[in-house]
């Protein structure tokens, strides 16, 4: 679905074997809540997000995947389709704000019975590598350091040299042997994908089922996913008057992964930072420690982590339903539907006594959450034309939603032998902790339309939602829409353009709700137990409530065009939007001294004003040889409009008049080219080494991105397929933690740096960007090398080649003497090449880059064959 | 014909079921939390009450509070003490950074209205005895003077040494609760002035004084008694500058039965055991799931080595250390002047003097490169990793209360007494002094005694000081500096005009 559409943004926020990716309509939609799109799975809303307990206090956040869209096998999905604008969504219920994605499943059909298989291969590398220093070169970063520091002759050069083993002559290190801990914590991943699939039936009944199997090995060490599942769609008519049918999904998914972020145990952020003298093994081929007198600086052997810890996660899924549909007379029909989402994820980390787990001799987490969500829908839907020329439609509807969600985790410490890996063999069984969380939603909703002539359209909707999140009288909120066509091409003064060519003006405006994200009881005022004494369990308040809260809002208008010239050659969807998201919860601060900090009160605005365009054109086209191409785009800006009464931002984030997530930084101004410190603008633009609070300013641009597309080749020739796929993002910037990291020009000589560090200002008159090596990072009058300024804050811009793939289908003859109905062989590559200006992986992501999982490079190869 | 009845009955029921549905109402979105109960039900009962006193004591548990806050910081923001940036943390509080300071507003005033529900429902619980009663508000005002008289020590001036220029009174007094929204978001507060917030505190402890019984409460001294209460009266009134009262205070708080001075012999012994035996009062962390983690509990901030005595070993981060003062004070010489060496180095052989409390510092561990001289108090003695009990007041403290006290009102061979009992009991030998060389050694003896548990910022701030820090931050914080005042936080001042801030933030 990536670069399908235009106005939809799809990120893959790392390259994690089955991670997640943000999705947003129309951008950015609210402040606190979720900006997350409702799901739609044949009729059926389906529980997104992660199931994660575990990863709060009890050790680093592990990397395993339990994004509940991996439920749903890719090769079962016939169709995505993207309701953008509040009045297409309107009908999909009280979360369609953020917009709703409605994916829509292989269908039985009658007919001969037919069988299709799928299968693929592939490898995969890390996006890139990073360009580190040799070991070498780090230390002579890390001597220079020191010298510029302490001086050539010191006991603290003597120092550093011996604990990496290092001479030098004439201020020069001599050649050391290098360890690329890069390579030892990328490897080759493997895809492998499996899928047949069986559908047909008479015409009383039809069939469809499937069963897939995926298994990935990820191209970072110690990760890895793998799935199976099982889909079962079945449709019966009864007589003429009813239908019955049912839909069955079953899955299950597994995830070994590794740790994130800023953790020890990350090889990603170690396999760049390990410092290159490093040897990772000990002659006995255990793995060297800093504890063995290695000189590892503050970070450990991430292989230890790799090896010997574990940190898992099984997600069992299962969406199933049963529909009835009843044609009451000719123009009016009854359909209820009856749908229940369950979901168990089982979590479980362990800390090896041999590392990581050392000091409290072995530790072990385990979590399971469960989800249960049960949905029915009943709608009455009226439909007729009246003589040749008027069609009316009517809907009336209902829609209970009830959603539950329990988990249970707990944690031990004391497992001396590594063969056990239980809570029950640990010494110390810790914080065991249950969870429980429900919510309701009720929901009645009533549509008309009209059509004339096919050319002027008119559809009304109106809903009103309920939910169990909000206060006594604000449970309910009532949400209107309207939208209007206007096929111009059929108008008498358009000539004979209508004849070939189709031109649309459309206009809608419309509210829709947003309740997601947003906490079960949040009106509540809430005493709860918290935390203990002397054995003794004690209890306060734990938030004040808010009886007054209510539903978060979604107003926006639409204006669009739609036209098709050129024999329909060229057809193009063109839109303008203005949403104002209004009523957004918010923190309303209280003085802390009443005892509380804050309470959620519905006073924020959000405004997204943006366009979108997406155009496909028939370049060429002849028996043999055909060229097409897709294009969009979409620009979308947001603006804070109104926070709580009197407040002009909430940190330095969220600004009134500003963008979300505007960036408020110090200016950094270079290097000095007399003594090499790191220099800053002031609030006057004077230089200044040490600026103060006060010299701050706001960069242009937020961490949102501004714009974003992707453009599709298709070239057909003969019996062959091209397609490639480039796809571009950018007016944003990312906040690029590592970067403090590995660009402090040696200065914190245990961890290795990026290779633009050699640039370092070395004596006087370097014009350079690199500060000058100095033991400490922060040069006497200076400010620190790690100090966060716009120098760490990186463009986001970027285009990539998101795609290749070659189809060979097989012709008619030699389908026939096989037997086969359809036959194709492709090869596909993926983020081969990416154009960027970002000193890490990969800007394919947004907000803070700390020791991300970068994404892959992709290539595969596969085989489509139906029966 | 059997199949259309079934049909039929299918339909009906589909039909019936929207039906039911379309008639729902408000009431059938109700849905129940289960980890909390409603507040209006809340504090109904004995046991509801005894909950929310219980809920207090835990709060003090916090990092803010006496998780690792008022014991670290009031030694790395003085004179005695470094952070070793091992970790980054108490970096900006070492060097006196802006905004690098005490943050426990938040934090205290949320107990401060847990202590005032549950004095607001003392009247209201009709089922309680009398002695139930009278502890509950007992322990709420000893409570709610301590963390009062905490707000006073970060964010405002203590009577005996103010800055005039400086000086924008006290800390917000409350004595009800604020339990709805409308009041919370109606609840524009000032700050009173310093006198009137010390004698809010003299107020609570005095009446915490009678309620409190003399036989502790089972649980001393981790539950409030009135040996605790009139310890830290002590302790307020010396900063209050009343030194009768404080020396009067002390005198009831010594002979209170709670706890008893070491003596040269189980000193060291006293801070390895799990109840420090001085403690007139201490905070308790019981079992491993209280501690505050790896990184911020006070074994992890204070040392690095795994075990007492084994600098080889890895455990905490050692952020923060003794300097040249600290370890002078208690008698260690032979380190180096940085404090630290190379990890690959031998280490040196430290000379220590006779007094017992030099054993609680030693060569720390390796983690990250170089290693320093750290401090044993707090190295797991409640039996789990990172989990400490942390004295808040105890016999010492009191015992040098009081000698400043008699020196103050003139008494110097009462002031030399206590003294010496400290002296000869951390074995010194007893001195002979006269005139401002007796507060020298008091103020000496509290750095030695009183080393990494948070005292030395407070002392020089209420004496007037200005703190010389040590050579590698490498400035003199005048005791008039902006930065010897904690910045109250923004939350406080948005729309509020009342409130004023402190200067310099």
């Amino acid at each position: 679905m990536q670069g399908a559409m235009a106005g939809v943004q799809v990120v893959s926020n790392n390259g994690v074997p089955g991670g997640n990716v943000t999705v947003r309509v129309r951008g950015v939609g609210s402040i606190n809540a979720s900006s997350t799109p409702l799901y739609i799975v044949d009729g059926v809303q389906i529980v997104t997000g992660n199931s994660n307990s575990l990863g709060n206090g009890n050790g680093p956040e592990g990397l395993v995947s339990s994004n509940l869209l991996n439920a749903i096998n890719p090769d079962d999905i016939e169709s995505i389709d993207v309701l953008k604008d509040p009045a297409s969504a309107s009908i999909y219920g009280a979360q369609a704000a953020n917009g709703v994605v409605i994916i829509t499943t292989k269908k039985d059909r009658a007919g001969k019975s037919k069988i299709n298989f799928n299968s693929y291969f592939g490898v995969s590398r890390v996006i890139k590598k990073l360009d580190v220093l040799t070991a070498t070169e780090a230390v002579q970063l890390g001597y220079e350091a020191n010298a510029n520091r302490f001086g050539a002759g010191s006991a603290n050069v003597t120092t550093f040299l011996n604990g990496v083993g290092a001479t030098v002559k004439n201020g020069i290190v001599d050649p050391l042997e290098n360890t690329d801990w890069q390579d030892l914590a990328f490897r080759s991943g493997f895809v492998q994908n499996y899928d047949l699939s069986v559908s047909g039936g008479n015409d009383k009944t039809t069939f469809f089922l499937s069963g897939g199997y995926n298994r990935l090995q990820g191209h970072v060490l110690a990760s890895d996913f793998q799935r199976g599942s099982l889909r079962i769609n079945l449709d019966h008519k009864v007589n003429d008057k009813l239908s019955i049918g049912s839909s069955l999904t079953l899955s299950s998914y597994s995830s070994n992964g590794v740790f994130d972020g800023g953790s020890f145990g990350n090889p990603v952020r170690n396999g760049f930072m390990s410092f290159p003298t490093n040897k990772p093994y000990n002659p006995d081929g255990s793995f060297r420690q800093a504890a063995n007198g290695q000189w590892f600086g503050g970070l450990d052997n991430f292989l230890t982590y790799t090896s010997l810890n574990k940190n898992f996660s099984n997600v069992k899924n299962l969406v199933g339903g049963i529909n009835a549909t009843y044609n009451i007379n000719k123009y009016l029909r009854w359909r209820s539907t009856f749908n229940l989402n369950y979901n168990y994820t089982e979590e479980k980390q362990f800390s090896d006594p041999r590392g990581s787990g050392a000091s409290v001799n072995g530790s072990v987490s385990k979590a399971s959450t469960q989800i249960r969500d049960f949905q029915t829908n009943h709608t009455l839907n009226y439909a007729r034309t009246f003589g040749a020329k008027h069609a009316v439609s009517g809907l009336l509807g209902a829609e209970y939603r009830y959603n539950l969600q329990t988990s249970f985790a707990a944690f031990g410490q004391g497992l001396p032998l590594p063969q056990f890996q239980t809570l029950s063999s640990t010494a110390t069984p810790l914080s065991p902790n249950e969870g429980f969380g429900d919510f309701k939603l009720l929901g009645f909703f009533a549509k008309a339309g009209y059509t004339y002539d096919d050319k002027y359209i008119v559809n009304l909707t109106v809903r009103r939602d309920g939910s169990s999140r909000f206060g006594e009288d604000t449970k309910f909120g009532l949400f209107p829409s309207i939208s209007t066509a206007w096929r111009i091409s059929r108008e008498k003064f358009m000539g004979k353009f209508g004849e070939n060519n189709d031109m649309k003006l459309r206009f809608s405006y419309g509210v829709t709700g947003n309740q997601a994200g947003i906490g079960n009881y949040a009106s509540r005022a809430l005493f709860g137990l918290s935390g203990e004494y002397l054995g003794l369990a004690g209890g306060a308040p734990s938030q004040l409530g808010n009886a007054a809260l209510g539903w978060e809002e979604n107003e926006t208008f639409n204006y669009g065009i739609d036209f098709s010239i050129l024999n329909r050659r060229v057809t193009a969807e063109i839109d303008y939007f203005s949403a104002n998201r209004r009523s957004l919860l918010l923190a309303f601060p209280l003085p802390p001294s009443s005892g509380f900090s804050s309470i959620t009160r519905n006073t924020g605005v959000l405004q997204n004003r943006g366009i979108e365009l997406g155009l496909n054109t028939v370049n060429f086209s002849t028996k043999n040889f055909r060229w097409t191409t897709n294009f969009n785009f979409t620009y979308v800006k947001n603006k804070v409009v109104k926070l709580n009464e009197g407040q002009n931002n909430i940190g330095t984030g969220i600004v009134v008049g500003r963008q979300l997530n505007s960036i408020f930084t110090y200016k950094f101004a270079g290097v000095n080219p007399a003594d090499g410190r790191t220099m800053y603008y002031d609030t006057l633009g004077n230089i200044t080494y040490t600026p103060q609070l006060r010299d701050r300013y706001y960069l242009d641009k937020s961490s949102d991105p501004l714009w974003f597309g992707a453009f599709t080749n298709t070239l057909t020739f003969k019996n062959f397929e091209l397609r490639f796929q480039f796809q571009y993002q950018g007016g944003n910037y990312i906040q690029n933690s590592d970067a403090t990291f590995v660009q402090r020009a040696g200065s914190t000589f245990d961890r290795n740096q990026l290779k633009s560090q050699m640039l370092r200002w070395q004596r006087p008159g370097d014009m350079t960007y690199v500060p000058r090596p100095w033991a400490g990072a922060a040069q006497p009058g200076s400010s620190s090398y790690t100090f966060f300024s716009d120098r760490f804050w990186e463009r986001g811009d970027f285009l990539r080649l998101k795609e290749v793939t070659i189809t060979m289908y097989l012709d008619k003859k030699t389908l026939n003497r096989l037997g086969l109905t359809n036959a194709s062989f492709y090869v596909s590559g993926f983020n081969l090449a990416t154009w960027a200006n970002y000193s890490m992986f990969d800007p394919e992501l947004q907000g803070n880059d700390f020791g991300t999982y970068p994404q892959a490079k992709q290539m595969t190869m596969g085989l489509n064959l139906t029966f | 014909m059997i199949m259309k009845t079934i049909v039929n009955k299918i339909v009906l029921s589909a039909a019936t079921i929207g039906l039911l549905i379309a008639s729902c109402s408000d009431k059938d979105l109700a849905v129940q939390p289960r980890q909390s109960i409603s507040s209006e039900t809340a504090l109904t009962s004995v046991n509801s009450v005894d909950a929310a006193v219980i809920g207090v004591y835990a709060t003090l548990k916090s990092r803010v509070l006496y998780g690792r806050d008022f014991m670290a910081y009031g030694d790395v923001m003085a004179d005695n003490a470094v952070a070793t940036n091992k970790s980054g943390r108490l970096v900006g509080e070492g060097r006196n950074n802006v905004n690098a300071h005490y943050a426990n507003w938040g934090t205290a005033y949320s107990a401060i209205n847990d202590c005032n529900l549950v004095l607001d429902a003392i009247p209201r619980i009709s089922a309680a005895t009398a002695t139930q009663r009278d502890r509950w508000e007992g322990e709420m005002r000893f409570i709610r003077a301590l963390l009062y008289h905490d707000l006073m020590r970060s964010y405002a001036y203590a009577p005996t040494f103010i800055v005039s220029a400086s000086n924008r009174g006290g800390v917000v007094l409350r004595s009800t609760a604020v339990d709805n929204k409308d009041t919370a978001a109606a609840f524009r507060p000032a700050r009173a002035t310093i006198q009137q917030c010390y004698d809010f505190i003299i107020n609570d402890l005095t009446i915490a004084s009678t309620k409190l019984q003399t036989s502790a409460r089972a649980g001393a001294p981790h539950f409030a008694t009135r040996a605790a209460a009139q310890a830290l009266l002590s302790r307020v009134q010396l900063y209050n500058g009343n030194w009768a009262a404080a020396r009067d205070a002390a005198t009831a708080a010594l002979t209170g039965g709670v706890g008893t001075l070491t003596t040269a012999a189980n000193h060291v012994a006293g801070w390895r055991a799990s109840t420090h035996p001085e403690s007139i009062f201490e905070v308790r962390f019981a079992i491993a799931a209280e501690s505050l983690g790896v990184n911020e509990a006070l074994q992890t901030t204070y040392t690095s080595m795994g075990a007492i005595g084994a600098p080889s070993t890895n455990g905490g981060w050692g952020d923060m250390v003794p300097n040249a003062v600290t370890l002078n004070a208690v008698g260690i010489t032979g380190f180096p002047s940085a404090l630290s060496i190379a990890n690959t180095a031998a280490l040196p052989t430290l000379t220590r003097t006779s007094d017992v409390r030099n054993q609680l510092f030693e060569w720390g561990g390796q983690r990250t490169n170089p290693r320093f001289i750290e401090c044993t108090k707090f190295f797991g003695k409640s039996g789990f990793l990172n989990v400490d009990n942390v004295p808040v007041i105890r016999h010492a403290e009191v015992l040098l209360i009081r000698a400043e006290a008699h020196y103050r009102l003139g008494n110097e061979a009462a002031a030399l007494t206590d003294i010496n009992t400290l002296r000869t009991n951390r074995g010194l030998t007893a001195v002979t002094l006269t005139g401002n060389d007796i507060l020298e050694e008091i103020l000496r003896q509290r750095l030695a005694e009183l080393a990494m548990e948070g005292h030395r910022f407070h002392d020089l701030k209420r004496l007037g000081r200005d703190i010389t820090k040590d050579p590698s931050v490498g400035f003199t914080l005048a005791i008039t500096d902006f930065r010897v005042l904690a910045p109250i936080p923004n939350g406080e001042l948005i729309g509020n005009p009342n409130m004023q801030q402190n200067p310099g933030y």
